[in-house]
């Protein structure tokens, strides 16, 4: 493939790009999220990061700081986020700065040290720890104010695995097209292959895992179903295997 | 006479099942009967968390360390480094204190089952109850749990074995209306945020989950580097009661679990009197 042929394919990659992506941008819906939990708490901030690869990455965020936070990365070693995203327990600080170590990880970079944080965990369906909700110097006083931050993660739980995807899905394309760009004869589908390949082993087990669960609801199916289900798998694993060896 | 016996009646045969600690109860159960000194003197206390700081001006020394680590050489897949660590955020100092300031005298360990590596921390804490429970611990306090529906069946079976131990694993439940592992089990003694600062109170809701109350909301705690904090959460209620467990393990050696619930329940704000 010529490299101007390269090019008009992801031209028209970037066309079909938005298709996948949500009809509003899902970050725009996190910061609004954030904005509209700043106004409940009568906060100063509220921020959301998504946890990945044990690293806590700013998505979102609404008030003071907010633009310089959003982007930051931390690892879950240290900061009291990462207390949150580590242990799965929320925690509510007053007086925060007294120990320093609070505001050294993230305060600094933002230009505002908070006195007072509420972090709750933001969860998947299985419960597992997909990132942290923080609510800074909030105001308005409330015996509810855990439950009302969970309320918000709970939200924040159905954008961010989009996000994610979104997100790495882009990664990928990246990947593809640099690999492509630095071979002899540039060919974007055996690129994505092989950007595929690079992918870490725990997310394909994930979709090995999504096909497994599949399966399984399908022994719930009356016979005739089963049978037509395993003809039709049986089918498509002989084209892949012809499709293959052409 | 037969000589046919049931499947586990052998304890209640022969001379096999020794005495066993009888409370003397004469009227009222008193405090100062319940706790003794106070002092939770001979009581091995574990802390089951992100470590604790040793030499902290409010929990003094730590007597003993382990961490709770992932090895996948090892036969059963995990590894307990024994040797002194630091706190990782500070929660586990926090917890240490608290006890501390009601039984000054325990021994205190910390079992750090949080590390740097998010994955496999439900297998680390279960780990870490497993070993409280082959390693004479008296109470574990455990402020933490696990969403982990997986883990459910693990720790069923830890309590049980605790229970027969004589280990008191005192649980926080979540913050949130989460699922709570261990927290949420009868075999727990769990424990939510009561009103009031005040640590010598504590209050019993026999309609559980959350068994126990006491005092954790906009608490002074202690937290790593030597300082303190002032910090809201069920995970600074737990230790309230730990702590009071630890003074009746120190003036009744060898309680049952259920002895020392029903002591607790006998000093409960909320007791009828």
């Amino acid at each position: 493939m010529r490299r101007d042929d390269l090019l008009h394919q992801l031209a028209a990659l970037t066309v079909q790009l938005p298709a996948v992506l949500p009809p509003a941008s899902t970050l725009r819906q996190a910061t609004a999220l954030c904005a509209t939990a700043r106004v409940a708490f009568g906060a100063a901030a509220v921020s959301v990061a998504a946890l990945h690869d044990d690293v806590l990455r700013y998505l979102a965020a609404d008030g003071e700081g907010a633009t310089e936070i959003v982007g930051t990365e931390l690892p879950v070693s240290r900061g009291l986020a990462g207390y949150v995203a580590l242990s799965g327990q929320s925690l509510a600080v007053d007086r925060a700065t007294d120990d320093p170590r609070f505001a050294r990880d993230v305060a600094e970079r933002t230009g505002y040290i908070p006195t007072s944080l509420l972090v709750v965990p933001i969860r998947d369906p299985r419960g597992e720890v997909i990132g942290v909700l923080s609510v800074l110097d909030r105001s308005l006083a409330s015996a509810d104010a855990l439950v009302l931050a969970s309320t918000f993660a709970d939200q924040l739980s159905l954008l961010l695995p989009t996000i994610d995807e979104v997100g790495r899905t882009a990664q990928l394309l990246l990947d593809a097209i640099v690999d492509a760009v630095n071979t002899a004869d540039p060919q974007l589908a055996p690129a994505l292959r092989r950007a595929l390949a690079r992918r870490p082993g725990d997310e394909v087990e994930a979709e090995l895992a999504g096909i497994a669960a599949t399966l399984n609801e399908l022994r719930s199916a009356d016979a005739a179903t089963r049978a037509r289900v395993g003809t039709l798998v049986a089918e498509i694993v002989a084209l892949a295997t012809i499709r293959r060896r052409r | 006479m037969t000589d046919f016996l049931p499947a586990w009646s052998e304890p209640f045969h022969g001379d096999q099942l020794g005495s066993v600690p009888a409370l003397d109860f004469r009227g009222r159960i008193t405090r100062k009967w319940a706790f003794g000194d106070g002092s939770g003197a001979g009581v091995k206390v574990a802390i089951i968390d992100s470590g604790v700081e040793d030499g902290h001006p409010l929990v003094g020394r730590v007597d003993r360390a382990i961490v709770v680590e992932r090895d996948e050489s090892a036969d059963d897949g995990v590894r307990f480094v024994d040797e002194p660590h630091d706190d990782l955020y500070g929660h586990g100092t926090a917890c240490a204190g608290i006890i501390r300031s009601l039984a000054p005298q325990v021994e205190i360990i910390s079992i750090r089952v949080l590390s740097s590596n998010l994955k496999g921390s439900a297998f680390a804490f279960a780990h870490g109850l497993d070993w409280c429970i082959h390693n004479g611990v008296h109470v574990a306090n455990l402020s933490l749990s696990t969403t982990n529906e997986d883990y459910a069946e693990t720790f069923w079976e830890l309590l049980d074995k605790a229970a027969y131990r004589r280990l008191l694993p005192v649980a926080a439940l979540n913050n949130e209306r989460k699922r709570s592992i261990p927290s949420e089990f009868a075999g727990v003694i769990s424990v939510a945020c009561a009103a009031g600062r005040d640590r010598e109170k504590f209050w019993f809701n026999p309609n559980g989950p959350a068994e126990w109350g006491a005092a954790g909301i906009d608490v002074d705690i202690p937290w790593s580097g030597g300082g303190t904090i002032n910090a809201s959460g069920n995970s600074f209620a737990a230790p309230v009661i730990a702590g009071h467990l630890a003074r009746i393990v120190g003036a009744h050696p060898g309680i049952t679990p259920w002895q020392a619930r029903t002591l607790l329940a006998a000093l409960a704000e909320n007791a009828a009197r």
